[in-house]
C-alpha cells in the first residue's frame, strides 16, 4: 500500500480562530476516503489545501511524492490537472451555459481539442449525471441538485487520478444520491480513481468508502475501515455516526 | 490607552495601504506579462471591448457634448469682456484636448466599467468561482484580469479621441448659433490652428495610465471582495472612489511628465 497524499502536522488558522493543531492524514493510492466531522469543523478547508487554494501556517502536504505546500502557484497547475474538485457550492461559472461549464476543463487542458469529441465528451458527463440534453441552460436555470451535478460532471470532465468530493450528495433526491453514489465506487473501481469524499449521509459514507476519517477537536480523531469505525468505541465517533445514522 | 488605540489604528491603515499598493502592483505585473506571452484568448478580448468599450460610447459622448457646450457658454461669456470671442476656438480646443476630454471620460466611463469588474469579479469570488478557476489549473489573471486590462487600454483612448471631438464640436455649435460674426469654418480652423500633436499625445497619452488605473483598480477590489453579497457592494464602491482619487492624483503628476518632453 502506497501513501498517495499526506498531510503531516498541519496547522491551519484564520485570524484567532484555529481551525486544526497538528493534523495528521495518509491517504493510500486508489482508496475512497470519507471525511466525517461536525459542521464548521474544517472538511471543506482540508480539501482546498490539498490543492493549494488555501495554505496551511504549518505544516506539509505532500501529492505523489511532491510537496504541495510552498509550491508557487503556477508550479501548482500540474498538481491541479490530475485532483478535481467537486465544490460544496458547485461554484458554477454564471456566465457559461451548463455545456461550456463542463467543457473548461476539457479545453483548459487542450485547447485545440476537435469541436466533435469536445461535445461527445460534454454529453457524456453529463449523461454520466442523468442531466443529459442540458448543455444550452444556464447556471441560473437550475435547481440546487442540479447545480452540484453539472458540477460533479465538470469534476469528471478533468479525467483525473484524484477526485475530492464536498458533500456530493447534499441537496440530491433519492435516486440521484444513489447514482452518485453507484459512480464514485464505479470510477474508483474501473479507473482506479482515488477519492476523497465529505459527507454527512453516513449511508452514503458506508456504501462508498474503504475507510473514513473522523475530524473533531482540530485532529482526525480516528481513522479506519467502514467496520471499524462502526464499531469504534470514541466517543466523538459514536456520537457522530449515531446522530447522523 | 486612547493613544495606544488611536496608533494602531494608524497602524492598521498604513497596512492596508501598503497591502494595496503591493497587491495592486503584483496583479498589473502579472496581468502585462499575460497580456504579452500566449496563449492570447482573443474571444475574450473581442467580449470585453464590446461589453466596456462600445456600450459605453453613449455616456462618453454626452460628457463629451454637454462639456463641450458649457465650456462654449461660459468662454464666449468671459472673453466677450475683451472682446475676443474670436479667440474662443483656441481656448476651448486646448483645454478640452489636453485636459477636459481625458479626464472626464476617464471618471465617467471609469466609474462605470471599474466598478462593474469589481461587481462582477466580486461575486464570481465570493461563490468561489475564482477558486474552481484555480482549480482546474487555470490562472484567474490570464483569464480575467488581463482581457479586461488589455480591453480598457484600447478603447479609453479610443473614447478620449471621440470625446474630444464631439466636445469642440459642440462648443462650436453653442458659438456660432449665439455669436454671428464667428463662423463654423473659421472656428474649426482656429482650433487646427491651435491644436498641436504634443497637446493631443499629452491628454490621450495620460489615458493608457487612466486606463490601467481603472482595470487593474476594478480587478484588484473584486478579487478582495470578502463576506458574500454585502463584500460585493463595499468593494464596488470603493472601486468608485479609489479610481476617481487616482485619476484626479495622477493626472497632476502625468500633465507634468508630459510637459517635460
Ligand atoms: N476563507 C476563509 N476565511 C475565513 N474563515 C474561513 C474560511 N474558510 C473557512 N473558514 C472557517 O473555517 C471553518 C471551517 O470551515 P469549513 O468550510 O472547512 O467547514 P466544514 O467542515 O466544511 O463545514 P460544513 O460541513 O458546514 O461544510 C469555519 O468556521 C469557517 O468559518
Ligand atoms: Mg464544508
Amino acid at each position: 500500500m502506497e501513501t498517495f497524499i499526506r498531510f503531516i502536522d498541519i496547522w491551519k488558522a484564520f485570524g484567532p480562530k484555529r481551525i486544526y493543531d497538528g493534523l495528521n492524514l495518509d491517504i493510500v493510492r486508489g482508496e475512497t476516503i470519507t471525511i466525517i466531522g461536525g459542521s464548521g469543523t474544517g472538511k471543506s478547508v482540508l480539501l482546498k489545501l490539498l490543492i493549494g487554494l488555501l495554505t496551511p501556517n504549518r505544516g506539509k502536504i505532500f501529492f505523489d511524492g511532491r510537496e504541495v505546500t510552498g509550491s508557487r502557484e503556477s508550479d501548482l497547475r500540474a498538481v491541479r490537472q490530475r485532483i478535481a474538485m467537486l465544490f460544496q457550492s458547485a461554484a458554477l461559472f454564471d456566465s457559461l451555459s451548463v455545456g461550456d461549464n463542463v467543457a473548461y476543463p476539457i479545453l483548459e487542458r487542450d485547447p485545440k481539442v476537435a469541436r466533435g469529441e469536445l461535445k461527445v465528451r460534454v454529453a457524456e458527463k453529463l449523461a454520466l449525471v442523468d442531466l443529459a440534453g442540458s448543455e444550452q441552460l444556464k447556471p441560473a436555470e437550475l435547481s440546487g441538485g442540479m447545480r452540484k451535478r453539472v458540477g460533479l460532471a465538470r469534476a469528471l470532465a478533468m479525467e483525473p487520478d484524484v477526485i475530492l468530493y464536498d458533500e456530493p450528495t447534499t441537496g440530491l433526491d433519492p435516486i440521484n444520491t444513489m447514482r452518485v453514489n453507484q459512480l464514485i465506487v464505479a470510477l474508483n473501481e474501473k479507473l482506479h480513481v482515488t477519492s476523497i469524499v465529505v459527507t454527512h449521509d453516513m449511508e452514503s459514507a458506508y456504501y462508498v468508502s474503504d475507510r473514513i476519517a473522523m475530524l473533531a477537536h482540530r485532529q482526525i480523531v480516528a481513522v479506519g475501515t467502514v467496520r471499524e469505525i462502526r464499531e469504534s468505541t470514541n466517543p466523538d465517533v459514536q456520537r457522530f455516526i449515531r446522530g447522523g445514522a | 490607552m486612547t493613544l495606544t488605540r488611536s496608533l494602531e489604528q494608524v497602524g492598521a491603515s498604513v497596512r492596508r495601504m501598503i497591502e494595496f499598493l503591493g497587491g495592486t502592483a503584483t496583479m498589473a505585473g502579472r496581468a502585462v506579462v499575460a497580456i504579452f506571452t500566449p496563449p492570447w484568448d482573443f474571444r475574450a478580448l473581442a467580449y470585453q471591448i464590446e461589453a466596456l468599450g462600445l456600450k459605453s460610447v453613449g455616456i462618453a459622448s454626452v460628457t463629451a457634448l454637454a462639456v463641450g457646450m458649457v465650456m462654449g457658454v461660459q468662454f464666449a461669456f468671459g472673453l466677450m469682456r475683451f472682446g475676443s470671442v474670436m479667440y474662443v476656438g483656441k481656448v476651448v480646443s486646448i483645454a478640452i484636448v489636453r485636459e477636459l476630454g481625458p479626464v472626464l471620460t476617464a471618471l465617467m466611463v471609469g466609474g462605470r466599467i471599474g466598478s462593474g469588474m469589481a461587481a462582477e469579479l466580486g461575486s464570481m469570488r465570493v461563490t468561489e468561482q475564482l477558486d474552481a478557476i484555480r482549480s482546474m489549473g487555470a490562472d484567474p489573471i490570464r483569464k480575467l484580469v488581463a482581457p479586461r486590462v488589455l480591453a480598457t487600454l484600447i478603447i479609453l483612448p479610443l473614447l478620449t479621441i471621440l470625446a474630444d471631438v464631439l466636445a469642440v464640436l459642440g462648443s462650436m455649435f453653442i458659438i456660432c448659433l449665439e455669436h454671428s460674426d464667428v463662423t463654423p469654418a473659421f472656428y474649426i480652423n482656429s482650433v487646427f490652428e491651435t491644436i498641436r500633436m504634443s497637446d493631443v499625445i499629452s491628454g490621450t497619452g495620460k489615458t493608457f495610465f487612466f486606463a490601467m488605473f481603472i482595470a487593474i483598480i476594478g480587478c484588484y477590489q473584486g478579487f478582495s471582495a470578502e463576506g458574500g453579497t454585502e463584500g460585493v457592494g463595499n468593494a464596488t464602491t470603493r472601486t468608485v472612489v479609489v479610481t476617481s482619487t487616482s485619476i484626479l492624483v495622477s493626472d497632476f503628476f502625468l500633465t507634468k511628465l508630459f510637459m517635460a518632453f
